[in-house]
């Protein structure tokens, strides 16, 4: 473990910015002078960063899934070593999705018409119904996972294993398709318009939820003092291979987007945005160049010189672009809109240009305090698992009365 | 069960905003504000634990609060801007219609046309399918409306109107649309800026009587439901827009035409 000192900075300073948070939340919804570009960009910086976070979560569960549904161990045993600190990690990442999702709701005080008023064929229904089902089951897997240790019955009930994994599973697909679906079947919004943003959701989840992945079990090895030589070659080995794989089919589902889009002209409004627009600097240098090139050079250059720490960065690297790459294609997609044909002269003009232009997404401070909020509350949640859970294989719980 | 729709013919339009001001008038604050629909203003759930009373303004007045607020930014520098950028607020507050002035193409092959963004009140209807807590919904005869005190103001719906036809109300902070003047049209009425329209360009009616002048304009003219140029998405649009500049509606000529056929009716009865 570091320092207690440090230990205990890092809880004042996210709890100071918790505090803060809420704070300034409530003083500002009391106010409630704002929201005045939800109409404009309704989806705002909170449901990229939603997005981001559920896709960190279910694609390290999709990762979990190596060993928990197919049994793969990894080399030097290192998927059964790290695998309480993977479900860890995808049960408390859900939290920062919902916080933000719930907090980006502009009327919070008709939350309970969710309930009251379920519209069975919304997918924005089903999310809340969907993630609780997630939180559920990747709960009991921890939980499963945990009192193994002390119950040897349990232990060796390998098909209850299997079939809780193989409900994570389940629920981490469903919970995938619904998210792909709410984009996808947005009609007002040309560029997410169609299947394909389902699967470039999912394979951006597996690369987010790796490199997330090797960088929390990481650290907390390494804080913990036990990042050992054994451990390093697993997360050479495997977490390159994936990379190495999920790269390219990454690429795969942006140049087919790129081409879905190109076909029609109102989707390309924001690929514009994308390729000559704003976005243009962090999409080609950042998203491409970087997320896409380097990334995969470096992969493959660590796993053949088995380089950890190249392989660290590189997840480093996954994890900033992936948020990027995500708030980028949600809000070009938001600011593009919709174009339509004006007397045989293709035009930009649509009634959000007509309505809107000239318009920039300003982030306003609200939206990034929720972010900070919910940022917080996540990494303050994620140390105090480590810290008090039995995460270790073989250790035993001796704090929490549930797990005895 | 009638099936109600629009036609507006652009080429009669004269972009006097008539319609828009309409809007402004018969829905901010009348007797639209009887509605069942009623929204609550906002009130922080934690300000309501901690016993905080909010004021709740009256629609005009907020709304003149604001323009003039923006306004007396401007009005020492320059009065004109102070007085276009008070309009521009309340048009920005007050968004259920709006005409827009397109200019297409380069010089010298300009086209110039007048834009009306309305909600198309689809028969299938994304908007309403989204919605995860049945805020937005249909009526049986086909106007789709939102209930403000069940919109949690998600934005999905916002981004499943291929139209731009949703924005936030600013003052009740819940999604707002044009409701077709539900509440006129249950009395009987004509939807405010129908009424109003000095060019007979917005047209309202029932597509499901044969007799009504829109069934007749649709039957007969070649509207196209969505924009003028199509729709954009399948969502079975119900305002039709008439682009064709050979097309002038003979009001005299329809209302003739529905008095004969109508008569055929009684007789054949
Ligand atoms: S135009 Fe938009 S808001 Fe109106 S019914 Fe259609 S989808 Fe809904
Ligand atoms: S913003 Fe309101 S009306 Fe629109 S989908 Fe969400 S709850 Fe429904
Ligand atoms: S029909 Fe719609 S646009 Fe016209 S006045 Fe009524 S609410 Fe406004």
């Amino acid at each position: 473990m570091p320092s207690k000192l440090l230990l205990y900075a890092w809880y004042g300073v996210l709890i100071l910015l918790v505090i803060s948070g809420i704070y300034y939340l409530h003083a500002y919804y009391y106010e409630y002078e704002a929201w005045e570009t939800k109409d404009i960009i309704p989806w705002g910086l909170l449901v990229p960063s939603y997005v981001y976070f559920a896709l960190a979560s279910t694609g390290s569960s999709i990762i979990n899934s190596l060993y928990t549904v197919f049994g793969y161990k990894g080399p030097n045993e290192g998927f059964e070593k790290i695998i309480k600190h993977g479900v860890w990690f995808s049960l408390i990442t859900i939290i920062p999705a919902w916080t933000m999702i719930i907090l980006d709701l502009g009327r919070p005080d008709h939350f309970l018409s969710m309930l009251t008023s379920f519209n069975i064929v919304s997918r924005i229904a089903w999310m809340g119904v969907l993630y609780s089902f997630f939180f559920l089951m990747l709960l009991i897997e921890l939980v499963y996972f945990i009192r193994s240790e002390v119950n040897e019955k349990l232990k060796h009930w390998k098909a209850l294993e299997l079939a809780i994994a193989i409900l994570v599973l389940f629920a981490t697909i469903a919970v995938h398709s619904n998210l792909g679906e709410v984009f996808g079947s947005s009609t007002g919004v040309p560029a997410w318009y169609g299947p394909h943003v389902g699967a470039y959701f999912i394979a951006s989840a597996v690369l987010i939820g790796s490199a997330w992945q090797l960088f929390f079990v990481s650290i907390v090895y390494k804080a913990k003092g036990g990042l050992s030589e054994n451990l390093k070659e697993f997360f050479v080995k495997v977490y390159n291979k994936i990379f190495i794989i999920g790269i390219p089919v990454l690429a795969f589902f942006v140049i087919w987007n790129l081409i879905v889009a190109y076909y029609y002209p109102p989707a390309w409004e924001a690929y514009k945005h994308l390729l000559y627009g704003e976005f243009s600097k962090e999409f080609i240098i950042v998203e491409v160049i970087i997320g896409l090139i380097v990334t995969f050079i470096v992969a493959v250059y660590s796993y053949i010189k088995k380089n950890f720490l190249l392989t660290f960065i590189n997840s480093i690297i996954l994890i900033i672009v992936g948020y990027i790459s995500k708030f980028d294609f949600i809000i070009s997609g938001e600011i593009a809109r919709l174009s339509f044909n004006y007397g045989g002269l293709t035009n930009n003009l649509n009634p959000y240009y007509v309505r809107f232009w000239p318009f920039d997404y300003d982030i306003g401070l609200p939206e990034k305090m929720m972010l900070v909020l919910a940022v917080s509350i996540w990494l303050i949640l994620l140390t105090l698992g480590e810290q008090i859970l039995p995460l270790e294989r073989g250790e035993k719980p001796k704090k929490l009365f549930v797990f005895k | 069960m009638a099936r109600y729709a629009m036609v507006i013919d652009i080429d009669r339009c004269l972009g006097c905003q008539a319609c828009v001001a309409a809007c402004i008038a018969e829905n901010l604050n009348s007797d639209a504000s009887e509605l069942e629909f009623q929204p609550k203003q906002p009130f922080s759930v934690l300000s309501g634990l901690l016993g905080i009373p909010k004021e709740q303004v009256p629609p005009a007045e907020y709304f003149v609060k604001k323009a003039v607020e923006e306004s007396d930014k401007y009005i020492d520098v320059d009065p004109e801007k102070a007085k276009t950028v008070a309009q521009e607020v309340v048009s920005k507050l007050w968004t259920r219609t709006e005409v827009f002035r397109i200019v297409g193409g380069k010089y010298p092959h300009v086209e110039l046309m007048l834009y009306h963004r309305i909600c198309q009140h689809c028969d299938n209807a994304p908007c309403v399918t989204v919605c995860p807590t049945h805020a937005s919904f249909q009526r049986e005869d086909g106007i789709v409306l939102v209930d403000p005190n069940k919109c949690i103001l998600c934005g999905s719906c916002v981004t499943a109107c291929p139209y731009a036809a949703r924005q936030v109300n600013l003052l009740t902070k819940t999604i707002d649309k044009c409701t077709f003047c539900a509440h006129r049209v249950d009395k009987g009425l004509l939807p405010a800026c129908v009424e109003t329209c000095p060019a007979h360009v917005r047209i309202f009616g029932d597509l499901d009587d044969p007799n009504s002048e829109v069934s007749q304009i649709v039957k007969r003219h070649k509207a196209v439901p969505g924009t003028p140029h199509g729709p954009i998405r399948h969502t079975a649009a119900r305002v039709y827009y008439l682009p064709s500049s050979n097309y002038i509606v003979d009001v005299e000529k329809v209302e003739e035409e529905k008095e004969k056929e109508a008569k055929l009716m009684t007789d054949q009865s």
